[in-house]
């Protein structure tokens, strides 16, 4: 403790770590161009920073970068968040840690040049992350598990409610795989962030194989710095990051395993995005419900909707109840109750709509083509 | 009483309702139905409600080969796949969500496609060069070449280069405005990927993943997405 103590203090001095930021409202862009942990480019560049401690700290920082740069399948192995996210996945032999680990590495992670005002000195603005490559990020990883998901998931839908119209078909397909959806799946994962700087990964002695476990993004703790306010697009967020994850571990098992066995990937899908519940029918809002009932019996070809009282309580009472019923010639299509006779006639017309476009096949019937939804 | 009931009787046969309703020809006028005759009918003076088999479905599975690849589709459904839904103010049944799903299919498979490439589908910096993984080469997807695969233009040209456009069943936002304001590229794509939609429901992933190999995703095919995408990349 002592020796983490004496090491971080002479390191503070030496690297002028501690954020010397001067504030500065010119601009909101100067905020996330100019590195928060504050050195100028002269004193980056002398060399009076050449301590033993600094040297150790350099071998660990460049440790660091090439496992995230190029990850060993050796170093991977013996990470316990790994092994653990391997196994709690249940995911296949073939499926190694070290794709696991990219599949935890966000492209943006690392800022670009252009948003650096240190120039040479990249990864003075950063803390808990290093400047990597792209060849070893989760990019392409992430727009292939995106395609497959959203393929497979709006397939899913449309296969049990054929009938569904696009928008609220989209909403469904959005309630099972929105990034703040995914980024809860990550989480219920079991998946951590990286939080702490590498500085004081340093000064804990912890393995490199510990920080790949974890999820790499934007630097991730510039928030927490008093009295900064980072402005971060949304793909940079925490929750964009857990998307990207779990989008990428997706699109790794299906390239480890589209040959050996195709379906294991949409049964992943099935087991970990699908299985959520979704009631569709709180989705719908109908402006016009009787308007759009008798269009759709037109289309249909079937007798014009007509409403009807079924039966009423109190009605020169403050709280009547009447229960209206639609009709299509003999055929009931739907009932509603309401205070009075418009709002039980619109809720009946609403609940004849729902039981239309929620309309569920049944197991072994050929798949039903719908003619889309009415336009009003 | 015999006397009552036989008169009720006859009274109750003679009852009867017309209804009378007016179509309406020529300019809008609003508030006044449309004739169906006149409103169901193409520029091109194809009427919706008059189109044969011979010269209309089975020339459309003709210029897909259809056929050569085992590929079945009702007349019903080409129609639908072939209506858009501006088409009869949405009156007819229209290809709308056939179009999401076949867009949503199509969008895989050619990321598949461009995975399993060794060579760069475009030209690629070198720092951005990802690492591949079991032999897939995860660089090219999100690269130029690859999203212009299934983007909206190359998609409509596939559909212009087979000559299907003079099928589609759609109404121009404005007839005297060029095809750009119209939407015409956005509605001919909808056309191809509603046609992956249909055939994806009704004949199964499989035969439906050999269709798009074979005809979209063959370079030596002269009207292949491959082909239509690489010139439009030139």
């Amino acid at each position: 403790m002592s020796r983490q103590i004496i090491a971080s203090s002479r390191l503070l001095k030496s690297f002028h770590v501690a954020t010397l930021t001067t504030r500065s409202y010119s601009g909101r862009n100067l905020i996330l161009s100019r590195p928060l942990h504050h050195i100028s480019s002269v004193q980056q560049k002398t060399p009076k920073l050449a301590t033993p401690q600094l040297d150790e700290y350099r071998v660990y920082y460049k440790q660091v970068q090439d496992a995230i740069n190029d990850v060993p399948e050796t170093i991977a192995s013996k990470s316990t968040a790994l092994n653990a996210l391997h196994s709690r996945l249940k995911l296949p032999k073939a499926f190694p840690n070290s794709t696991l680990a990219r599949c935890l590495t966000c492209r943006s992670s690392q800022l670009s040049p252009t948003n650096n005002n240190s120039g040479n000195s990249s990864g003075s603005a950063f803390t808990s992350t290093v400047p990597s490559n792209n060849f070893c990020d989760n990019h392409g990883l992430n727009i292939f598990g995106k395609n497959l998901l959203t393929y497979h998931v709006s397939r899913q839908i449309m296969a049990q409610y054929p009938r569904l119209p696009t928008v609220v078909l989209n909403a469904a397909v959005d309630a099972y795989i929105s990034h703040n959806v995914l980024a809860s799946v990550g989480k219920s994962w079991g998946i951590e962030l990286e939080n702490t700087s590498v500085l004081d990964r340093y000064l804990k002695e912890e393995p490199i194989q510990l920080t790949l476990g974890r999820l790499r993004f934007f630097n991730n703790s510039l928030k927490r710095e008093d009295g900064v306010e980072v402005i971060t697009g949304q793909n940079f967020s925490a929750e964009a990051a857990y998307a990207l994850a779990v989008r990428s571990i997706i699109g790794a098992l299906w390239a480890y395993t589209n040959e050996t066995n195709p379906a294991l990937a949409f049964k992943f899908i099935d087991d970990h995005i699908l299985s959520r519940k979704l009631d569709v029918t709180k989705i719908f809002q109908f402006e016009h419900p009787t308007r759009e009932l008798a269009v759709l019996c037109r289309r249909e070809g079937l007798e014009a909707p007509v409403s009807k009282l079924l039966a009423e309580s109190g009605r020169h009472s403050k709280a009547p109840v009447f229960i209206v019923g639609v009709f299509s010639g003999l055929e009931k299509l739907g009932e509603g109750f309401g205070a009075s006779l418009k709002e039980a006639k619109a809720r009946a017309a609403t609940d004849a709509l729902t039981k239309w476009y929620c309309y569920e096949p049944v197991k072994g019937q050929p798949s039903v083509i719908d003619h889309g939804a009415v336009i009003v | 009483m015999p006397f009552f009931g036989c008169n009720l009787g006859y009274l109750r046969t003679n009852i009867g309702r017309r209804s009378i309703t007016y179509l309406h020809s020529g300019s809008r006028v609003r508030g006044l139905k449309r004739d169906p005759s006149e409103y169901l009918r193409l520029p091109g003076g194809l009427l919706y409600t008059e189109i044969e088999p011979s010269t209309y479905h089975d020339t459309i599975r003709s210029r897909l080969n259809l056929q050569n690849h085992d590929v079945t589709l009702s007349d019903d459904v080409i129609v639908q796949c072939l209506t858009h839904k501006s088409f009869a103010h949405g009156g007819k049944p229209y290809n709308e969500k056939l179009a999401l799903l076949g867009a949503h299919y199509l969008k895989y498979l050619t990321s598949v496609f461009s995975l399993k490439l060794p060579a760069p589908l475009s030209p690629v910096a070198a720092e951005k060069i990802q690492k591949p993984i079991n032999g897939l080469n995860f660089t090219n997807l999100g690269s130029q070449g690859s999203k212009l695969l299934i983007s909206k233009n190359t998609t409509a040209e596939f559909i212009r280069k087979r000559q299907l456009d003079s099928f589609v069943f759609w109404k121009k936002r404005d007839p005297l405005q060029n095809a750009a304001y119209n939407g015409e590229s956005a509605v001919y794509a909808s056309v191809l990927n509603a046609l992956l939609g249909g055939m994806l429901l009704t004949n199964g992933a499989e035969k439906t993943n050999r269709y798009i190999q074979n005809e979209f995703l063959d370079s030596s095919k002269e009207a292949s997405l491959v082909r239509v995408a690489s010139s439009h990349d030139v």
